[in-house]
């Protein structure tokens, strides 16, 4: 990968991972390391990529799993107050706390499904794929997901499919 | 609003650190020896066959010199394994697109450290000594 393809593509994708790292991680520090260490992967990797998509899901399985290594070694893991975070994020706009603080208390694996779902936008079938995990699996997690979302947010979250 | 505008919205404020690109390139930049394509040339007596966390020693293979790029085996296959500088004369093994492990460079030997979920079965080390 030439300097100018990883440049264009750090740009691109940058806030992509650090934002799966982040539900992944819970905290921004954790988050910006996992960028660093998979922009790093990226740079070193002489793979031929089959356009952007291949690109994008390789980039993202490769985020959940320095994420997953990560968490191995707890005492590597930093943790922030998330109110504050959130307070400094949604300054002018308080309604958003509410469902930032929402999703970060879901369990991690919940918040990695419901993550590429309504943010990325991809099926169950493409974040099975993505995490190697069974499109059961996803499904019930999504389930739970939006059970535990519709119990605290109670009408600001909507009952959708 | 539907749940997904909502979602987008709310997460659309996080952002990495710009600095962490920036970083990431100069590091490449700073670093010539960063990336070497496998050959898969074996240093006398290197492959080994190794428990998963151990690490060792592997001076008398690479007779003090540096090792500049692995073969690695994992699962029975060899994988595309670069070298990523990491400071400090401290390398990532990256195998298949996933850090295996650590070479760092000590003053006379060079040592590695493997942590890996997958089977590594063997591992080759190509010096400078060697070349490619």
């Amino acid at each position: 990968m030439t300097e100018q393809e990883f440049t264009r593509a750090a740009e691109r994708y940058s806030d992509m991972i650090f934002r799966l790292a982040f539900h992944y991680c819970g905290n921004r520090y954790d988050a910006d390391d996992i960028v660093q260490t998979v922009l790093l992967k990226l740079l070193g990797t002489n793979r031929p990529f089959d356009g952007e998509e291949h690109l994008r899901n390789w980039l993202l399985r490769v985020t959940i799993n320095d994420c997953k290594k990560l968490l191995r070694a707890p005492w590597r893991c930093r943790h922030e107050a998330l109110e504050d975070y959130a307070d400094q994020l949604y300054a002018d706009s308080p309604e958003d706390s509410g469902l930032f603080l929402a999703v970060m208390e879901l369990p991690r694996l919940y918040r990695v499904v419901t993550y590429l779902y309504y943010y990325e936008g991809y099926s169950v079938n493409e974040i099975s794929q993505i995490t190697g995990s069974n499109p059961s699996t996803i499904r019930t997690r999504m389930q739970k997901a939006r059970a535990l979302l519709k119990e605290k947010l109670k009408e600001e979250w909507s009952d959708d499919e | 609003m539907t749940n997904r505008e909502r979602y987008r919205r709310t997460f659309g404020a996080l952002h990495a650190s710009p600095d962490t690109v920036l970083e990431v390139t100069n590091m490449k930049r700073n670093n010539k020896r960063m990336l070497r394509p496998l050959t898969g040339l074996a240093a006398a007596g290197a492959a080994a066959a190794l428990l998963v966390g151990s690490a060792f020693a592997v001076n008398e293979a690479t007779d003090g010199a540096l090792a500049q790029s692995i073969s690695v085996w994992l699962n029975g296959k060899e994988a595309e394994t670069t070298l990523v500088s990491t400071g400090e004369g401290t390398y990532d093994v990256v195998a298949d697109g996933e850090t295996i492990g650590t070479v760092t460079e000590e003053e006379d030997s060079v040592s590695f450290d493997f942590d890996s979920d997958e089977e590594i079965v063997d591992i080759e080390i190509v010096s400078e000594a060697d070349g490619e």
